[in-house]
């Protein structure tokens, strides 16, 4: 009783200091916190992905049913010896290899294949991937090697060293590990208690920011570092060679920072406004077809928000290839996808990952397919894009067998000490039926859509998949413009069943893409198809939420979110906007006059301005905006007002702002979720109806 | 016009509720919306939804009250869960008594003052303030909110006094929740599933139970705590409290014994023992006829029974979001006395319908693109036609997903977001859960019956319409599915002005079987939330067995399932089973006392 009353006096006083909120980061000098390691589940189980964290823990120990030994989804069948597919893994077959069994190794050399989505094989699979073009290739320059596919799409780095470990029970002649795109950082909360100190002072500072993803990018590389070590150990335990294959990224053809939006970091006041002034001047610039001006502009955005946003690394890239600078846009593009945002976890290696696997790997004695060297070599010295890429980091036909053309190459070094030619092997890999091609390239379209990419890069990928493969056109397409028109999940439409008949649709559908998107908006989607298609025009993009139909439409709602709405990663009973426009599309029945209610703000705004109101392109208002929540409503006329698809845009005004930053370091040392990106303004309701 | 919002987070079932003009307009749990089960994040969605509701915007919010106050909570916070704190990083931030106010900011965009409320007072208020009564007294009893664990209080006209209260660590809830973690079940969760559980054994161990609290004379009791360890982390009991019961503790999912039975039965009349003692003792401080109850532990609807047949006061009103979704209300009544508002309604709380509704135009744009279509009659010219129809296949035995208006809000499916069967039919509870339930055999599914004919087949005297009492089953008819072992059901009683047409269904299943009860459950599946709007209800009605849905003027018949979804429900089934095991990996059985 007395220690008792002992440690409730203790805890008031404790909680008394603790009320000022500066005593509560002390505590965290009191744990004994570590950086979390490779064994630690990393942040790409959040947002879209969480639901798979589960699945995949649910893998730990690596003992199937009884005691029997696994080897990611398979099995041992303990009659025969062979792996056999579970399934009570039945969740994830379409994440991995469509194999029932693997049979007892026989007379051929063997190698264990593994790797993430990319080499997957994602959007082709389950019918053409890497590991089948690789076998191939071995069997054109000598003899028959036996390849495994044990990739796995959404594999982290703790559990590629797993599968590894595991991959001894196949008794492979060598490991070929084709990964690095998922090896990432944890959050910042995760950190260790130096970090966490130095972590939290940095975000207050000017440049901070900038400081801080050097830090997350130097713990990728010792997560990378350590992984490839883990790797070596498990290769030299089985007694057989390692090969890395060093991914690739596309970089011409994809936008970090989704199209009509912004990641501006959270800056000074005096700062912001200056780097709102100069962006929005060379983007006027640029669009005038000024470009020595729109680089000149743009660098001095990005020396103010210090390479931190990709929208101005994106711009610079932009403008530099139209002055032919190749070189140097490529390297602003690059560092671009370094940038490291809690909001959007794509995979795609970063440069310091690559490195430390050219560096490790060769020391630890794996060989390195080094493919930005490879790519280069074989194609020339363009920008890798779309000619060798479908989204940001999955590779096309081409990409594939000239990728597993220099696999194949180390392949042979390691198991038969013997060269093969580079453009021999690439020619002795498949291709894909020109059914697959083509429905590779309209699931690469609907995916580019989801992930924010411009309509032009997804109207190509819709065309080259008519191209390929005609009847995609004729009949895929329309199908999956109904499958993503209505209110509701595609999954619960009559559409989605036939288009899941293929494989493949089914795999990238019912796998990623039951779990990659819920409601969405699909207006981006949708309009990319109609470029690409534009007899589908005719059919209405959002039948269920036609104004005039229905009383009034909430443009707030999750449905007209988009995937890669940075709002989606935070609990907001509002919408934070990170643009300096925000777009909201809607359809109407007829030309009819319509009210608008807008309740909005600009946060921490330290004078009042104004939102001009855009619909379809004509400015039909202002509504006074202050830190405060104001409720206006604005009358548009039945002029403005189209049949069909209206555009209405919110221009924000630049007024200057409270310096947010030092409310991010309470943040942060509280252990709560960061924003660092600046919100433009925010929109508590956004209701437009039929005025009365 | 006056706005007071409510909002409960950061321990479980967080929810968000409205009160314009005096009147409550809406509630909503979050769980609901975001899918995620007991949801304990800042209820952004269910706030959107309230402000929606009540035709009102975040510029209209008069105040906002959060249903505890932190500050007050982490000296308590650090007490219990120190060890934790410094060897876990996260668990610090749990305790930070500024993340409520600056989630409050940062998730629901409010920057005004925000009223904190004491947890207990939230309770008191979430029950007194709902009663109708003029004067009351008020019990208040639950794990624990900031030190109060129960708490005595007396209600008159719109002051509250809370005049005593028993502090953490005794408390009657963690009590319950000990011997719950003992029996194999999950803490915080299964606690009725004890009470279920109860009837099946004889409480021969109710002595050795008793000798775990000491009641005091008055209000206070204490927890012998050599038999419990709220410190360790690990469980909630200690070695010592399975020596004193003979028994190792029972292994999640395994085999229940007699000894678990009467185990649970003789926990169950502890706390019934305990509760009239302490009734007893606060009618004696303030002799009154009426008495409000809230609090997880007033969901214990046989020990409210008890409390009003055998306790010393006529009349018993239990707030229906007893728990700490209800806390909600309480924090929101009391920031609209605060702020001097006389016109918060007296009335006595008669429905829980303060969830969202779906128009049948809502519902056409789901059922029609879809494969379903086929299968769907629309009856939105014909509503008799409806109730009719859906009786006919009541009385076929089928089982019906039942989707009709306002979402209720508190843990119980109330004829709004129900599951339905006939409930004389002795198949009936193997066969739901078999479909859709997949729950443990030895729980009872509750019934609802006409008001109008209540006392026919229930020995009750008085309306009951949020299931929050048990009663003994008189009826002549064989009512199997929703009789439990020992003669009681859990009953709800259904009028016409709450629900109307759950209230004709009865009426056309009465008149077609002689039968006013159906047997009630909540719509969803096991480990889901209870479903909100029409694409939830489908996509369960896909996923499960049941016969039909019928969803506002729509009856849906359960045809082939396209083969998609066959394939999607065998993932489904195999992530949950993982999701399960995963969860019960990484729960140490124990409540979290942060």
């Amino acid at each position: 009783m007395g220690e008792q009353i002992t440690r409730k006096e203790l805890a008031t006083r404790l909680a008394e200091a603790i009320k000022d909120r500066a005593t509560l980061p002390l505590l965290q000098l009191l744990c004994d916190a570590q950086v979390e390691g490779v064994g630690e589940v990393a942040d790409i189980w959040t947002g879209p992905f969480s639901s798979l964290r589960d699945d995949i823990l649910g893998f730990a120990g690596g003992e199937g049913e009884a005691g029997a030994r696994a080897v990611g989804i398979w099995e041992e069948e303990p009659t025969t010896g062979e792996f056999v597919r579970s399934r009570r893994h039945i969740d994830l077959w379409r994440f991995c290899a469509n194999v029932d069994r693997i049979r007892k190794k026989g007379n051929r050399k063997r190698v264990a294949f593994l790797g993430e989505s990319v080499a997957r094989g994602f959007f082709f699979s389950p019918q053409y991937g890497p590991a089948q073009v690789l076998e191939k290739q071995l069997a054109a320059v000598g003899p028959s090697v036996e390849v495994v596919d044990l990739a796995q799409s959404n594999c982290g780095p703790w559990w590629l060293v797993e599968m590894t470990r595991a991959a001894a029970a196949l008794q492979p002649d060598a490991i070929v590990v084709f990964a690095g795109n998922n090896w990432r950082a944890g959050s910042l909360s995760r950190a260790s208690t130096d970090a966490f100190v130095q972590d939290g002072g940095l975000l207050a500072e000017d440049g901070g920011l900038s400081a801080l993803m050097a830090r997350q990018q130097r713990r990728a590389a010792e997560i990378a570092e350590h992984t490839v070590r883990e790797l070596a150990k498990a290769a030299h335990d089985m007694g057989v060679p390692l090969i890395l294959v060093l991914p690739e990224i596309n970089v011409a053809d994809w936008l970090s920072c989704p199209i009509g939006t912004l990641d501006v970091p959270l800056m000074s006041e005096l700062d912001t406004v200056a780097w709102v002034d100069v962006f929005s001047e060379a983007r006027e610039a640029a669009d005038a077809g000024d470009f020595r001006e729109a680089e000149d502009r743009v660098q001095e955005a990005i020396n103010l928000d210090g390479g931190t946003c990709s929208a101005s690394l994106e711009l610079l890239a932009h403008v530099q290839l139209k002055q032919g600078k190749t070189r140097e846009a490529s390297a602003a593009l690059r560092r671009s996808r370094d940038i490291v945002d809690e909001t959007r976890v794509l995979p795609g290696i970063f440069s310091v990952v690559a490195e430390v696997i050219r560096k490790v790997g060769r020391e630890v004695g794996a060989l390195v397919v080094d493919l930005p060297h490879v790519y280069h070599q074989h194609f020339g010295n363009s920008v890798p894009g779309r000619g060798q890429f479908l989204d940001y980091c999955h590779l096309n036909a081409e990409g594939i067998r000239v990728a597993m053309a220099g696999t194949a190459q180390a392949v042979v070094q390691a198991l038969f000490h013997s060269t093969a030619d580079l453009q021999r092997l690439v020619e002795a890999g498949p291709s894909p039926s020109p059914e697959q091609e083509g429905w590779a390239h309209l699931l690469a379209g609907i995916h580019n859509a989801h992930w924010g990419q411009g309509t032009e890069i997804c109207s190509f990928h819709f065309k080259r998949a008519a191209s390929c493969y005609p009847p995609i056109g004729e009949i895929s397409i329309p199908l999956v413009y109904d499958a993503f028109r209505h209110g509701v999940p595609p999954l619960l439409l009559s559409s989605f069943g036939e288009l899941v008949k293929n494989q493949i649709a089914s795999t990238y559908l019912m796998g990623y893409g039951l779990i990659g998107r819920g409601l969405i908006r699909e207006h981006d989607l949708l309009k990319s198809i109609v470029a690409a298609f534009p007899s589908l025009g005719n059919i209405s993009s959002d039948p269920d939420f036609v104004l005039g139909e229905i009383d009034e439409l909430d443009l707030l709602d999750a449905h007209w979110l988009p995937l890669m709405d940075g709002n989606r990663w935070y609990r907001r009973a509002f919408k934070a906007a990170y643009e300096l426009e925000s777009a909201f599309p809607f359809v109407s029945a007829r030309s009819q006059k319509l009210e608008l209610s807008i309740v909005s703000r600009v946060p921490g705004a330290r004078q009042s301005g104004d939102i001009i109101v855009k619909l379809n392109g004509a400015q039909v208002g202002r509504v006074s905006v202050q830190d405060q929540w104001c409720d206006q409503r604005i009358v548009l006329d039945s002029s403005r007002v189209k049949q069909g698809l209206n555009s209405l845009r919110l221009i924000w005004p630049n007024v200057p702002r409270a310096d947010l930053r030092s409310s991010l370091k309470v943040r942060f040392e509280t252990g709560q979720q960061l924003d660092t990106r600046t919100h433009f303004g925010h929109l508590h309701e956004l209701r437009i109806s039929a005025a009365t | 016009m006056a706005v007071f919002v409510g909002i409960s987070a950061h321990y479980h079932d967080s929810a968000c509720c409205l009160i314009k003009d005096g009147h409550l307009v809406a509630a909503a749990e979050e769980e609901r919306f975001t899918r995620i089960k007991h949801d304990n994040g800042i209820p952004s969605n269910a706030f959107r939804y309230c402000l929606r509701e009540a035709g009102v915007t975040i510029a209209d919010v008069t105040s906002l009250a959060y249903y505890e106050n932190p500050a007050k909570k982490v000296a308590r916070q650090l007490w219990a869960g120190l060890p934790g704190i410094l060897n876990n990083p996260k668990q610090r931030f749990r305790i930070d008594p500024g993340r409520a106010q600056d989630e409050i900011r940062d998730c629901l965009g409010y920057d005004r003052e925000i009223e904190f409320v004491d947890h207990h007072l939230s309770h008191a208020a979430s029950a007194f303030y709902f009663s109708g009564f003029d004067e009351a007294d008020i019990f208040t009893v639950d794990g624990v909110g900031e030190w109060a664990t129960t708490t005595y209080g007396r209600g008159v006209d719109r002051k509250i006094d809370l005049f005593e209260e028993v502090s953490f660590p005794h408390s009657l809830g963690l009590f319950y929740s000990t011997i719950t973690a003992y029996l194999g079940f999950e803490v915080n969760d299964a606690e009725y599933k004890v009470m279920g559980l109860a009837p099946y054994g004889s409480p021969r161990y109710l002595d050795k139970v008793l000798q775990l609290i000491d009641c005091w004379d008055g209000g206070q009791y204490r927890l012998n705590m050599e038999y419990f360890d709220f410190l360790g982390g690990d469980r909630m009991y200690s070695d010592r409290l399975c020596e004193h019961f003979g028994e190792p503790p029972r292994v999640p999912e395994s085999e229940l014994a007699q000894f678990h039975k009467d185990m649970a039965a003789s926990v169950q009349r502890a706390l019934e023992v305990i509760l009239l003692d302490k009734v007893a003792y606060l009618h004696a401080r303030h002799p009154t006829e009426n008495l409000c109850m809230a609090g997880g532990v007033a969901l214990n609807c046989v020990a409210n029974g008890k409390v009003l047949r055998e306790g010393p006061f006529k009349r018993l009103f239990v707030q229906p979001a007893a728990s700490d979704a209800g806390g909600a209300l309480g924090a929101a009544a009391v920031a609209c006395v605060r702020h001097g508002e006389d016109r918060l309604s007296r009335e006595r709380q008669k429905h829980v319908y303060l969830g969202p509704k779906f128009s049948a135009r809502d519902v056409a744009r789901v059922v029609n693109p879809s494969p379903l279509k086929q299968c769907a009659l629309d009856y939105s010219e014909d509503p008799e036609g409806l109730i009719q129809a859906t009786a006919e296949r009541l009385a076929d035995g089928k089982v019906i997903g039942w989707f009709q208006g306002r979402m209720e809000f508190g843990p119980r499916a109330l004829g709004a977001r129900s599951i339905i069967a006939d409930p004389r039919r002795p198949e009936m509870r193997d066969r739901i859960n078999a479909l859709v339930k997949m729950r443990e055999a030895f729980r009872p599914f509750a019934p609802a019956v006409l008001e109008s004919k209540m006392a026919e087949h229930f020995e009750i005297d008085h309306s009951s319409p949020f299931m929050l009492e048990t009663c003994r089953v008189v009826s002549s008819l064989a009512l199997p599915a929703i009789t439990h072992v020992d003669q009681s059901a859990r009953v709800q009683t259904v009028n016409e002005h709450t629900n109307k047409r759950f209230h004709d269904l009865l009426i056309a299943f009465d008149k077609l079987t002689g039968c006013p009860i159906l047997l009630n459950t909540s719509f969803n599946l096991r480990g889901d939330a209870i479903v909100l709007e029409p694409i939830h209800a489908i996509w369960t009605f896909a996923i499960s067995n049941i016969d039909a849905l019928v969803m506002e003027d729509f009856i849906i018949d359960r045809t082939e399932r396209p083969e998609a979804w066959s394939e999607i429900i065998e993932m489904m089934g195999a992530r949950l089973k993982k999701k399960r095991r995963a969860a019960d990996a990484g729960r140490a059985n124990v409540y979290s006392f942060l």
